[in-house]
């Protein structure tokens, strides 16, 4: 019997890529294996429970096994396709006619739209299973709308992404778990949630006796690892963290507990604030002004190192303030406020007593985790990172999703962010970590990524919203450009738009805005938005409606049910591709290495796929734009490499089509020449045997403190002066085109963002939908399910088997002394009905649960997908409605719908 | 490292980290396969014991109630052997005698075949002929070896009606099971049913049916239920025992009081007295006690079985505090 | 030498991955699972206390299950592993009933989870585990192939696969008779505890709790 082992990486989570090794006997593979050969590995090369199913993915007897067409006109949920086999030749024909039609008529349609529109969802995995497609994308040439959500915003931590990359280059915000010993964590699920590596940095900090309090209204895995758990009311999480900073400065002497020198240095808490709440600038030099308690003046900000800032107090200074639109407020002696004083100031009302009454967190936990939470911080302490002396703040604040998105995400981003600052905590060993970035560019290189921007912070590409320059008419469907300037305009942006607008609008745009057409052609793949959005009834009225759908399919699902040609996807272990590990990455995978992994093909593929890369290469032939497919590849588009660099050249000549491996070989020889500043090559071959290719990567480079004090930045916190003036200009314009039904969202540009009763905007929800509000007195939760996320493993029964030791699957989970009351017993059917609809389940009663609170975790419901469509399980998407009353700023929403339940 | 959470001061107490579960792993055929053993073994316990097995009929110049045993038992093992992952290895199954009680059962269950079956055997009547009869022994054990065989065949048929319950109450993780109750219960049915097998035989062969015959059930019946009144109160609230009692008190409530209890101890106990007062009846009686006793015994092993749990797993953990 | 394993109950997560690598590596049917995690929550709301308990064979120094099997097939070798002959196992589940941690399982017919085999299931079932009990072998094929120079518990290849598998690193497994193995120091430093102690049947599973 021939045994080989082949390594490969499984990206079935962005906290990967997990390193494997697949093994093959006699050409068959049989079973997954951790690669211990990856010493590097932060977690001994282990990878999760999903990587497990790998070998069932590929071998699936219900896999889409050949390209299929449509031969039913009709779509609907009732009527059968009517698959027929054709061959990848007549597939990649067909598509390429209607994306030829495209180019040749326009890329956009009469309403401003493209006609060309791609959806790759799942939470940021898709990049690493496309191949060579995004080059495809890239040299297509014109407008491609990739803002049609497949669940972005509403399934991803939206509000983190976007203000946590631009305070501190955090598209996600990690812990420094190996220096960390107290975490503070609001709904993060991180056990579950936070990659194999943060689940083997967490164990080991609970090994060394570190803390970690859960505040979260269901006990999740993460607060049954926790030290405690503080079943929190949903919604309230703002309410305990201002709690939270308001101890910190009124019970504390804050002048001891704070890190005033971060403060007065690395923030804009000294930026004296004038009256109308921008900053007050030197009239001249326009720079904001702050209070030098040596000279008893005011001086811009970067005046020099020796000043004593003025954190407290009120100043009688000259200046201007900066308003929307360049509005200019001139100032001689008006009294201003540092920012700092500024946020003591608001935060007075936010009491331990006062949050209490809101969260059912009582005022004394309050107090003591926040005292606990100073005590932990340290302040002063210092820590040698390779030399380097770098404060140590051994606390974290984590926030979960649901609660930092959707509306109060925005709150709670800042008040954990803001709480952070005041220790000094952020971006310094032991404290709170960006470990990505998405809207910055290079996205490879967090540090690269700091730039100066305009009053001693960083640079951000915001999109504009000045009178000249705002996008008025959108581009999208989803209208980043135009509605969301945190979003940027790069290449990510599409996907982090209000995703949800499309779905909403299309054929019913609100005034003044042009109906969001179909696209012509949607190419959809490794997405399944009529299960992953809300509303899927909303989403597959529309889908019905798309002229022609494209779609990269691993079994029939209940998006693919409606399109006209289906594409047999090359799974996991069938197709090439070189991937980025290591360094800094989403979550908690950063490391002390960095390089590339190899996914490739560990045995023939047993059915008719083709690599991705293949039929990206294929499509641009038959387009006639390889030379810009090609050249988009040189450029290093979907290789994360350039094939020129620096002292090599593994360029494509443009004049040819290449096949996968040949193309994967460059990037391999190029990866490892750009990684080892040439002086080791590989090839693919190589990379078949030995998978991983890595260098050293400084752990300085984890901490973005080094790199701010050497740029002489500042993190723009507590104040949010530039978001008071963006929105400002936004809400000018938005009114200017007398578009009004954006203004709650306007209302979340604040300097300093007030408590809202954010419980009440799903409260309210009823009556939008014609019903009583009371009726409907529980709260439906959804949390993540770790066997099941992204890989399509609700349509592999070996998850399933392996999943049902895991409570709450299969069935929903309500709190059992509550249950009596309803007469449900353990095991019951019931109907779980929010104001849009119903979803049957079986009753899991726990202890674990608050009263108010009902949880379905992962996302069910299918009725197309094989396997999965067995499984009885309600799905909250079906019970969420999309609406505009529950869509941020951002454009994101809160997982979370009220219900009632009753015995089915 | 910082203070540690109060919540985690509190002691460590032991806690039932799985709780008790039932068990699948023996059911039906193992109910009818302990309940013809008991049987097989039993009516050639009682009818030698007796000395009545020349009244109960012969058969090709066999005692009818010795074939009757022989071929229950051979169903029984064919019940068991069935219920076997790998029958064809059924061989295998006396390996062991030295530790378990389903070798020394199986080991039992063929000494007791091949004495019994060699006891008979010399009256083997084919066609008027007997081919055997030169065997020194006879059907009858009248002769030494004959009395030897018989000895061993009583002895090893004791067995038979006893490693049922005692598969159940040495070794095995149930707690409901770990009791000399469950064995005694086995034991003492086995004998009513076969008491009421033989009072059945005897009236059809037209034989007497003797008082003590109906004495003998009566007393089994009432042995029984006292050895089931007291596995009932005692031990109740063991960790186990305690889910078993409960799912008996519950889902089998009717079946085994009113079913295994009433009708099938009570009530055949009842009519062994009245048949002892009203001997005219008792053909009728022993037709009544075969139904009930039977039916009650094979109900009494198979709601063992079904209430059996596994006791809860339990470990020493601290319990945080809100 | 024992072998024996240490579970640090404080790491671990729940999160079943050691469940579907023993599942994969022993080329189980569906349902078998030899060992998993319990998902364990006890108390009242809100004094609920949730913890995740890898269950699997103990390895009793004293195993019941060793003495009722009938043919000899379930027994004990002198390393402490317990294990079933398969080709001596007839299928009567007296063992699964005498086991208190419910740690043996029993494989009837060939069950493939589409129905029919796929090719990974094809090429790596194991026909004589049909019709007989099954359980944890503490991965014994792996165990059992260490050289002289490798430890089984430090070198992963040969280290059962719960272990290896674990990315929380909650489990240990080691040589119980040696001092200075990783389980004995682990053992020294956190004084884990047992399942069911009060049977009296030695497992060689430990437990690290709070």
């Amino acid at each position: 019997m021939a045994t080989r082992k082949v390594p490969t990486y499984c990206y079935q989570c962005v906290a990967g890529p997990d390193l494997l090794n697949v093994v093959v006997e006699d050409g068959v593979a049989v079973k997954v294996e951790p690669n211990f050969g990856v010493k590097e590995h932060p977690a001994g090369g282990r990878p999760c429970v999903r990587a497990y199913s790998l070998v069932q993915k590929l071998y699936n007897p219900n896999r889409v096994k050949t390209p299929m067409k449509r031969t039913n006109p009709n779509k609907g949920k009732e009527h059968d396709p009517g698959w027929a086999t054709i061959t990848w030749d007549e597939a990649l024909d067909m598509l390429a006619d209607k994306l030829r039609v495209i180019r040749e008529a326009g890329f956009v349609d009469e309403n401003g739209y493209p006609k060309l529109a791609v959806t790759f969802g799942a939470g940021g995995t898709a990049p690493a299973y496309l191949g060579g497609f995004p080059a495809f994308m890239s040299a297509w040439g014109g407008p491609l709308d990739q803002g049609i959500g497949s669940g972005q915003g509403m399934k991803c931590v939206h509000s983190e992404h976007l203000y946590g990359e631009y305070w501190h280059r955090a598209f996600t915000v990690a812990p420094d778990m190996p220096n960390n010993t107290y975490v503070l964590s609001f709904g993060n699920n991180g056990d579950v949630s936070g990659g194999v590596i943060g689940i083997w940095r967490h164990a080991e900090a609970r090994g060394r006796g570190a803390t970690w309090i859960q505040f979260e209204p269901h006990m999740s895995v993460t607060a049954a690892t926790a030290s405690e758990w503080v079943p929190i009311k949903p919604k309230t999480d703002a309410a305990v963290l201002y709690a939270i900073i308001r101890t910190t400065l009124y019970e504390h002497e804050w002048r001891r507990v704070c890190d005033v020198d971060f403060l007065s240095r690395m923030s804009n808490a000294p930026y004296l604030v004038g009256p109308n709440g921008y900053y007050v600038r030197d009239a001249a030099s326009r720079k904001p002004l702050v209070w030098d308690e040596k000279r008893a003046a005011a001086v811009p900000f970067d005046a020099d190192d020796g000043m004593t800032y003025a954190l407290d107090g009120e100043f009688t200074v000259s200046g201007v303030e900066v308003g929307p639109d360049e509005e200019v407020f001139e100032h001689h002696g008006v009294t201003a406020r540092p920012s700092f004083r500024m946020l003591r100031d608001f935060m007075a009302p936010y009491t331990p007593e006062w949050a209490a009454a809101i969260s059912d967190v009582s005022a004394e936990t309050i107090r003591r985790v926040t005292g606990e939470f100073l005590a932990h911080a340290r302040v002063g302490a210092t820590i040698d990172i390779e030399g380097v002396t770098l404060p140590l703040r051994p606390v974290a604040i984590l926030l979960g999703k649901s609660i930092n998105n959707g509306w109060g995400g925005y709150e709670c981003c800042w008040a954990r962010t803001v709480m952070a600052a005041l220790v000094g905590g952020l971006e310094v060993p032991g404290g709170i970590l960006g470990t990505t970035i998405r809207l910055n560019r290079p996205s490879s290189n967090r540090m690269e990524s700091v730039r100066p921007g305009p009053d001693g912070f960083m640079a951000q590409p915001l999109n504009p919203t000045s009178k000249d320059k705002w996008q008025a008419r959108p581009t999208s469907r989803s209208a980043h450009k135009t509605l969301v300037p945190l979003v940027s305009d790069g290449s990510w942006s599409g996907a982090l738009s209000p995703a949800q607008l499309p779905w909403l609008f299309m054929g019913d745009p609100p005034p003044k805005w042009p109906d969001p057409t179909p696209p012509e052609v949607w190419i959809v793949g490794r997405s399944n938005p009529a299960i992953s959005c809300w509303d899927t009834d909303l989403v597959i009225s529309k889908i019905k409606r798309f002229p022609f759908v494209a779609a990269f399919a691993y079994t029939q699902d209940e998006t693919n049910w409606f399109a006209d040609l289906v594409l047999p996807d090359a799974t996991d272990l069938e197709s090439y591709q070189l991937f980025r590990v290591g360094a800094t990455k989403y979550v908690e995978s950063y490391w002390d290495h960095q390089g590339v992994a190899l996914r490739q093909p560990v045995v023939d593929s047993p059915f008719d796929t083709k690599d991705m890369t293949d039929v990206g290469t294929e499509l641009a032939r038959r387009l006639g734009l390889l030379d810009r497919y090609n050249e988009a590849l040189n450029r290093g588009v979907a290789l994360g490499v350039p094939l020129r660099g620096l002292g090599y050249d593994k360029s494509l000549a443009p004049d040819r089509p290449y096949t996968s491996a040949e193309i994967w070989d460059r990037a391999c020889q190029a990866a490892t020449l750009s990684l080892s500043n040439g002086a080791e090559e590989h090839d693919l071959a190589w990379f078949s045997e030995h998978g991983t290719y890595l260098v050293p990567f400084s752990r300085l480079n984890w901490y973005l403190h080094p790199e701010m004090l050497k740029k002489g930045l500042r993190y723009e916190l507590p104040y949010q002066e530039r978001l008071k003036r963006i929105g400002g200009e936004l809400k000018n314009r938005l009114h200017e085109q007398d578009i009004r039904w954006w203004d709650a969202q306007l209302e979340e540009y604040k300097a300093l963002p007030p408590w809202k009763d954010f419980p009440k905007i799903w409260e309210d929800v009823a009556e939008r939908f014609g019903k009583k509000a009371e009726d409907y007195t529980l709260w439906l939760l959804t949390s993540r399910s770790m066997q099941y996320s992204w890989g399509s493993q609700a349509s592999l029964p070996i998850m399933a088997d392996v999943a049902r030791h895991v409570r709450g699957h299969f069935g929903v989970m309500l709190n059992n002394t509550f249950a009596k009351k309803l007469g449900i017993a353990d095991g019951d059917e019931i109907w779980v009905e929010s104001p849009i609809g119903k979803q049957k389940g079986v009753a899991i009663l726990r202890a674990g649960c608050r009263p108010d609170v009902v949880v379905a975790i992962g996302q069910f419901g299918h009725w197309a997908t094989p396997v999965a469509k067995d499984i009885e399980m309600p799905n909250l998407n079906m019970l969420e409605p999309i609406d505009l009353s529950l869509i941020d700023a951002t454009g994101s929403g809160s997982d979370l719908v009220r219900v009632k339940v009753y015995k089915a | 490292m910082g203070p540690r959470n109060t919540g985690l001061q509190t002691p460590r107490v032991n806690v039932a980290l799985m709780p008790a579960e039932l068990q699948h792993e023996w059911d039906l055929y193992h109910a009818t396969w302990f309940t013809l053993m008991g049987i097989g073994g039993g009516i050639f316990l009682i009818a030698r014991l007796l000395r009545i097995e020349r009244q109960l009929g012969v058969v090709l110049g066999l005692p009818l109630v010795d074939v009757m045993s022989f071929a229950v038992i051979s169903v029984g093992g064919l019940v068991l052997v069935w219920s076997l992952g790998r029958p064809l290895r059924m061989l295998r199954a006396v390996l062991k005698p030295g530790t378990s009680w389903i070798s020394r059962g199986a080991i039992a269950d063929f000494i007791f075949v091949v004495a019994g079956g060699l006891l008979v055997l010399p009256g083997l009547t084919i066609g008027g002929a007997k081919p055997v009869a030169w065997l020194p022994w006879d059907p009858w054990a009248t002769t030494p070896v004959g009395k030897a065989l018989e000895v061993i065949g009583l002895l090893s048929a004791a067995v038979v009606i006893v490693y049922a319950g005692l598969v159940l109450a040495d070794k095995a993780a149930i707690t409901f099971w770990r009791s000399w109750a469950v064995p005694a219960q086995f034991v003492l049915s086995s004998l009513a049913m076969s008491t009421a097998t033989v009072m059945v035989m005897g009236t059809l062969t037209r034989a007497p049916i003797d008082t003590i015959q109906c004495l003998l059930l009566a007393k089994f019946e009432a042995l029984l239920l006292l050895t089931i009144a007291w596995h009932l109160v005692t031990d109740r609230a063991k960790p186990g025992k305690a889910e078993s009692l409960a799912r008996l008190y519950t889902k089998y409530r009717s079946w085994f009081f009113a079913g295994v209890i009433g009708a099938g101890t009570v009530l055949p106990m009842l009519l062994a007295i009245a048949a002892v007062l009203v001997p005219s009846d008792r053909g009728a009686v022993g037709i009544a006690c075969f139904v009930l006793t039977v039916a009650g015994g094979f109900g009494l092993r198979l709601i063992t079985l079904r209430v059996g749990y596994f006791p809860p797993i339990s470990g020493a953990l601290r319990l945080k505090k809100r | 030498m024992r072998w024996g394993m240490v579970v640090d109950m404080r790491k671990c997560v729940g999160c079943q991955t050691c469940t579907v690598a023993c599942h994969e590596e022993n080329a189980l049917p569906p349902g078998i699972f030899w060992r998993h995690v319990v998902d364990v929550e006890v108390g009242e709301y809100p004094d609920v206390r949730r913890t995740f308990l890898p269950m699997g064979c103990q390895h009793c120094a004293e195993p019941p299950c060793v003495p009722v099997c009938p043919t000899g097939a379930s027994q004990q070798r002198k390393d402490g592993i317990v294990f079933v002959q398969y080709d001596m196992c007839i299928g009567c589940g007296y063992c699964a009933i005498a086991c208190p941690y419910r740690a043996r399982h029993m494989v009837q017919d060939h069950t493939w989870y589409f129905g029919e085999a796929t090719p990974s299931e094809q090429k790596a079932r194991e026909p004589e585990r049909h019709g007989v009990m099954t359980k944890c072998t503490f991965c014994k094929h792996r165990v059992d192939k260490a050289p002289p120079t490798a430890t089984p518990g430090l070198d992963p290849e040969y280290t059962p696969v719960c272990v290896t598998s674990c990315i929380a690193n909650a489990m240990h497994f080691g040589d119980l008779d040696d001092p200075a193995s990783n389980v004995s120091k682990l053992r020294e430093e956190h004084e884990p505890g047992v399942l069911l102690e009060e049977l009296g049947l030695k497992p060689s599973l430990f437990y690290i709790t709070e």
